[in-house]
């Protein structure tokens, strides 16, 4: 009978991390690599670029752990995939605009967040963002896990679909509700959309 | 980007971490969920699909016939640049329109071998054109009853039919456009398609795509040109100049890279910039053929597509030698082989170079290992003779390596950076920062013994700030200009460190020790940055124990003396003992608080105790700044006294300067003169001290200044320098301030200052206040009823009982399942925690090793002790979400904060510091005291 390769854990990646093997890297890769390839490639829309994002994150990963030592590994991967795709996307698209995921779902949010930034907007931003994960904590889970889904990861409504089961209508549905209310809120707090 | 876009995206960046940890971890799961369902999904089709196959065709006949199947369609557009009508139509589509370029050493052509290394990716367009040129869009509209096409809009603009190209029909409008002479990429976007419906003018059914992009191509390429090429034993020197005049590669999230190719492969490469740029490949094999090029890696709009565009290259040969290779150092010991000799070339001497330049080792033997050699850089010099037609000469073959052995350590390095993080501070052309030693010699017997960098640039020295006119300094003619005089003099060294753009400062990284025989000196470390007050730390360590601070204190500067002596029992006479000074440096920058950590080593690392005596020591730390920036300069002072059975060490930082006024904006005055040092931090604007409820009421920004006594205070954050306390006065009001920089104890009398912030509904002194400690609470607490009134400190009593709970310990002892409701916990056998019902309230998760209670459940948690037993002090360490926080009879409970009790048991409520409902509580450990 065939023995499976089994995964490495987590904890036994980030172990690798810490002896300083360069295994560590192969590991991450094998478990994970697919996955923040989709977080890139949703903002890049380029494979060119979301390897090259992809290679920095394992880079990143590498000369922060140690001393870091996640809690939750992959949300810890997750996050250098993003900003580093996102630091990339802005130095790359400063002049061209490139259809992404990232693109779109910031479109969706013109009708409720910010329509002009400026630089007094500053603090208006800083305000804007403490009242957004004020109004994520008083959402139900599957709210949150759509909203999040679709304007931090820049997932498509068809995989968010996908992930919960649902179809893409009510997916639309539901974000066009999450919008209303987050202007709402905006606005009642005293936030001019 | 544009500007929203920008704003939009830092807004979602924002996104609290725990909402995003929460979210990727379901994410990962549901991903996963999804991709094996999809994945069965498919197989199902599959089935399904090949039942309905028969089926299908049948049913479209049907429907076609039933539904409007006259109505034209518009199908899409196509691109060419002839016309469709002529006789030999080309489209553009893929048309290679700029050749690459490049040297051929040997095997394949560079332009091939760099496509291997950098791939290639296919372009995002189907059509390109040069600028200028006229292309032909043919318009596709699926019309089978052949209506009347009256006319399109093609980017806002309406052409009519007449309009259309001759040849066009109501299947295929053809439109001539010219491209215009702007290059880059252009898109042609269609919309209201007429015809004409018996009376009616009626839309064409849309259904193509109705966009197409046209990329155009410039002329005015990047270029490059190669110059200064070197090769010696086996390094390639050149210098790359390219230049971008349209901005083409950057345009394009292009990059550019000189590469190093053998004709098979490319076997090094580095990005490089615009401009002038030095680039440097090592370790090429001798006698081989190589190419050096400039390649730029973009889509030019030439429809190759996103790749590597050869800019410009030169082949050249390695040189023949004898010389080291495959150095390896283990320890003091270097092993290394030596490149074959040949018929023409005969070994005659190896030696070793230092990092000055100084044969330290000769050998007229071929050998191939070297022991005790010294640390730093060193050279491995071979010398051979050979013959050149017929001529006897004379060559060698350096080779360049480190040895770490002997290095000094690292002792120090600035942890923050100039402005934005890049060093944008002009020298020289290139970017250059310095560090600097003071000396304070009365000795001409000095000697520089070590350095752990073995690059040292420039040697200068200084009398005071003056340099010296003086030749060019060598390590051996330091000694010369040294005064003899006996009287103090101060010399500075200064090491050159050079820097590319955009690396970090990393002073003191390398740091290099200076020996004198006699007396002994400082390193000092000059500062990039502006600042208009200081405050200090001052960590004692007495070696070997360097890990463990004997003493921190925390005073300003301004005038520092350890309030206690620091005291080590047990020194022996002949025992080996050393000492080191950490000082902590907070800058109040324009930019807000920055934090560095000075390591002043002082004196010899480790002294000997040879007779029982007094011993003073003095440092001076030269914290001086370049350009526009300000100067102080500190005295620190170490005493060393032998009282009875112990060493006393005495620290004393004194300023000789004076600091400018705090509010300043930390470029006026030179620190030079107005005061003795003791009164220029203490002003400022604005620095009037104001009560608590006054600083409550105050609005977000304002500065202010609030007296207090210290009731709480976090754990010192020895990382960022920072710890979170409230003040309470005399009537009992708080103020909470976040992150100040200043390490308080419990009790201190303090004089905060610092800015006012909101904190969900809650008032709070914003990060990177400070505070000034008007009365030190030490030791002497005054009890009453079991606890300090002074600090609210529990009375330590022989028969006080004390049980500790650590939640990881415990769910790990007790089989607690992560995400799984225990409710209670017996701490021991007296002591019982509970925390109330509810769906979640009291699950254990093994992520963060926290016991949880929720806002949202009217969660409590009830201590308790058995019949008999008095609970005195709890206190319990959590952290939290939404602004969750534990409360005893209204009042917060911060974490970590001692609630006194006096009482069998004890109920905390769950609520939240900022408006919120579903504060969440994450409890890692409780203290528990009872009699």
């Amino acid at each position: 009978m065939n023995s499976a390769k089994r995964n490495p854990s987590d904890g036994e990646i980030i172990e690798l991390y810490f002896a300083r093997n360069e295994e560590a890297i192969d590991a991450t890769d094998g478990k994970y690599g697919r996955y923040l390839s989709v977080i890139g490639y949703n903002i890049l829309h380029e494979k060119w670029s979301t390897d090259e994002a992809l290679n920095d994150t394992y880079y990143a990963t590498w000369n922060r752990i140690p001393p870091e030592r996640p809690n939750i590994f992959q949300a810890f991967l997750s996050k250098i995939m993003r900003n580093i795709s996102i630091s990339k996307f802005r130095k790359e698209h400063a002049k061209s605009r490139v259809s992404s995921e990232l693109v779109t779902s910031l479109e969706e949010l013109s009708d409720c967040i910010v329509s002009e930034a400026s630089t007094e907007e500053d603090l208006k931003i800083k305000e804007i963002a403490e009242i957004l994960n004020k109004f994520l904590s008083d959402i139900d889970k599957r709210k949150r896990f759509i909203f999040v889904c679709r304007y931090y990861y820049a997932d498509s409504v068809k995989s968010i679909a996908g992930m919960l089961g649902m179809n893409q209508r009510t997916v639309y549905r539901v974000l066009e509700e999450l919008r209303r209310e987050l202007r709402e809120r905006l606005e009642k707090e005293g936030i001019t959309v | 980007m544009r500007r929203d876009e920008e704003a939009r995206l830092d807004i979602i960046s924002s996104i609290s971490e725990e909402h995003i940890d929460e979210v990727t971890g379901e994410r990962i799961t549901a991903s996963a969920k999804f991709r094996r369902a999809r994945s069965l999904f498919f197989k199902r089709l599959g089935a399904i699909a090949a039942c309905f196959a028969v089926l299908i065709p049948t049913a479209l006949i049907i429907i076609l016939n039933l539904i409007g199947r006259g109505v034209p369609t518009y199908t899409g557009m196509t691109v060419s640049n002839t016309s469709p009508f002529a006789e030999e139509s080309a489209y553009v589509s893929g048309e290679a329109l700029m050749a690459g370029s490049g040297a051929k050493a040997k095997g394949k052509p560079i332009g091939e071998g760099v496509k291997d290394h950098f791939g290639v990716s296919k372009g995002q367009l189907l059509y390109y054109v040069k600028p200028g040129e006229d292309i032909y869009i043919t318009v596709k509209i699926d019309n089978p009853k052949n209506y009347e096409i009256l006319s399109f809009t093609l980017n806002g603009k309406k052409y009519s039919s007449y309009m259309f190209e001759d040849g066009s029909d109501m299947e295929n409008l053809v439109l001539k456009v010219n491209v215009g002479e702007v290059s880059g990429l252009i898109s042609y976007t269609i919309d209201a398609i007429k015809y004409v419906d018996g009376e009616k003018i009626k839309d064409v059914r849309m259904e193509g795509d109705r966009t197409v992009k046209i990329g155009v191509y410039n002329e005015d390429q990047p270029t490059a040109s190669l110059s200064a090429l070197s090769v010696k034993d086996g390094v390639a020197k050149c210098t790359l100049s390219v230049s971008d005049p349209e901005g083409l590669i950057s345009s394009v999230g292009g990059k550019i890279y000189a590469v190093v190719y053998d004709g098979e492969r490319v076997s090094g490469s580095r990005e490089i910039s615009l401009g002038d740029k030095e680039v440097t490949f090592e370790g090429l094999e001798d006698g081989a053929e190589y190419t050096i090029a400039a390649i730029a890696v973009f889509d030019a709009y030439d429809g190759q597509g996103k790749v590597p565009h050869v800019l410009c290259s030169e082949a050249f040969m390695t040189t023949q030698s004898i010389r080291a290779t495959n150095v390896r150092v283990s320890g003091k010991r270097v092993n290394f082989d030596l490149s074959a000799s040949n018929d023409s070339m005969t070994f005659t001497a190896i030696e070793l170079l230092d990092a000055f330049g100084k044969v330290v080792f000769v050998s007229n033997d071929p050998i191939t290992a070297i022991d005790n050699i010294p640390g730093g850089r060193l050279t491995l010099r071979v010398s051979y003779n050979y013959t050149d037609n017929g001529s006897s000469r004379t060559g060698t073959g350096e080779t360049v390596f480190w040895c770490a052995e002997g290095m000094l350590p690292i002792i120090g390095e600035i942890s923050f950076h100039y402005s934005d993080s890049v060093i944008t501070h002009p020298i020289s052309g290139n970017y250059t920062t310095h560090q600097a030693t003071e000396l304070t010699a009365t000795t001409e017997d000095l000697g520089v013994y070590s350095i752990s960098d073995g690059v040292v640039t420039r040697m200068q020295h200084y009398y005071r700030d003056e340099p010296l006119n003086a030749p060019a300094i060598t390590i051996d003619g330091f000694i010369e200009v040294l005064d003899s005089d006996g009287v103090y003099h101060y010399y500075r060294f200064v090491k050159d460190m050079p820097f590319d753009v955009g690396d970090e400062v990393k002073l003191g990284e390398k740091l290099g020790v200076l020996y004198a025989t006699g007396d002994v000196l400082t390193s000092g470390y000059n500062l990039h940055y502006a600042c208009s007050t200081l405050h200090g730390e001052a960590k004692v360590y007495f070696c070997p124990s360097f890990d463990t601070p004997m003493k921190s204190e925390n005073e300003r500067l301004e005038d520092m003396l350890l309030a206690n002596p620091i005291f080590k029992d047990g020194l022996t006479v002949s025992g080996k003992y050393g000492e080191s000074v950490t000082v902590r440096i907070t800058f109040n920058t324009v930019g807000g608080e920055e934090s560095v950590i000075l390591h002043t080593y002082g004196l010899p690392s480790y002294l000997t105790l040879t007779k029982i005596d007094t011993n003073v020591y003095d440092l001076t730390c030269d914290f001086s700044t370049i350009g526009e920036t300000v100067s102080r300069n500190i005295t620190a002072t170490i005493y060393f006294d032998y009282f009875d059975t112990s060493w006393e060490l005495r620290l004393t930082l004194t300023p000789t300067d004076v600091p400018p006024l705090e509010g300043g904006d930390g470029t006026e005055g030179d620190g030079t003169d107005g005061g003795d040092g003791t009164e220029g931090g203490e002003g400022g604007e604005g620095a009037t001290e104001i009560s608590i409820p006054e600083a409550l009421a105050a609005v977000d920004g304002t500065a202010v200044v609030v007296r207090g006594r210290v009731s709480y205070v976090s754990e010192w954050n020895s990382t960022y320098g920072n710890c979170n306390a409230t003040i309470k006065d005399a009537e009992g009001n708080t103020l909470y301030a976040y992150k100040l920089a200043t390490c308080v104890a419990l009790g201190d009398e303090v004089v905060i200052t610092g800015l006012m912030t909101t904190y969900g509904t809650s008032r709070q002194i914003g990060e990177g206040s400070t505070a000034q400690i008007t009365a030190a609470h030490g030791d002497d607490h005054n009890y009453q009823n079991g606890f300090c009134t002074v600090c609210g400190g529990l009375e330590p009593g022989e028969d006080h009982i004390t049980v500790l709970v650590n939640i990881a310990e415990y769910a790990t002892a007790n089989g607690w399942i992560s995400n799984r409701k225990s409710s209670v916990i017996n701490a021991d056998e007296i002591i019982t925690v509970t925390a109330s019902d509810g769906t979640n309230t009291g699950k254990y998760y093994s992520g963060d090793s926290t016991w949880r209670l929720y806002q949202s459940e009217s969660a409590t948690l009830t201590i308790s002790a058995a019949e008999g037993k008095t609970i005195l002090a709890v206190k319990i360490r959590y952290t939290y979400s939404s602004g969750g926080a534990l409360f005893a009879s209204g009042a917060s409970i911060l974490d970590g904060e001692l609630l006194a009790v006096n009482s069998s048991s004890v109920t905390l409520d769950v609520g939240s510091t900022n408006g919120s409902t579903s504060g969440i509580i994450k409890i890692t450990d409780m203290e528990i005291v009872y009699k």
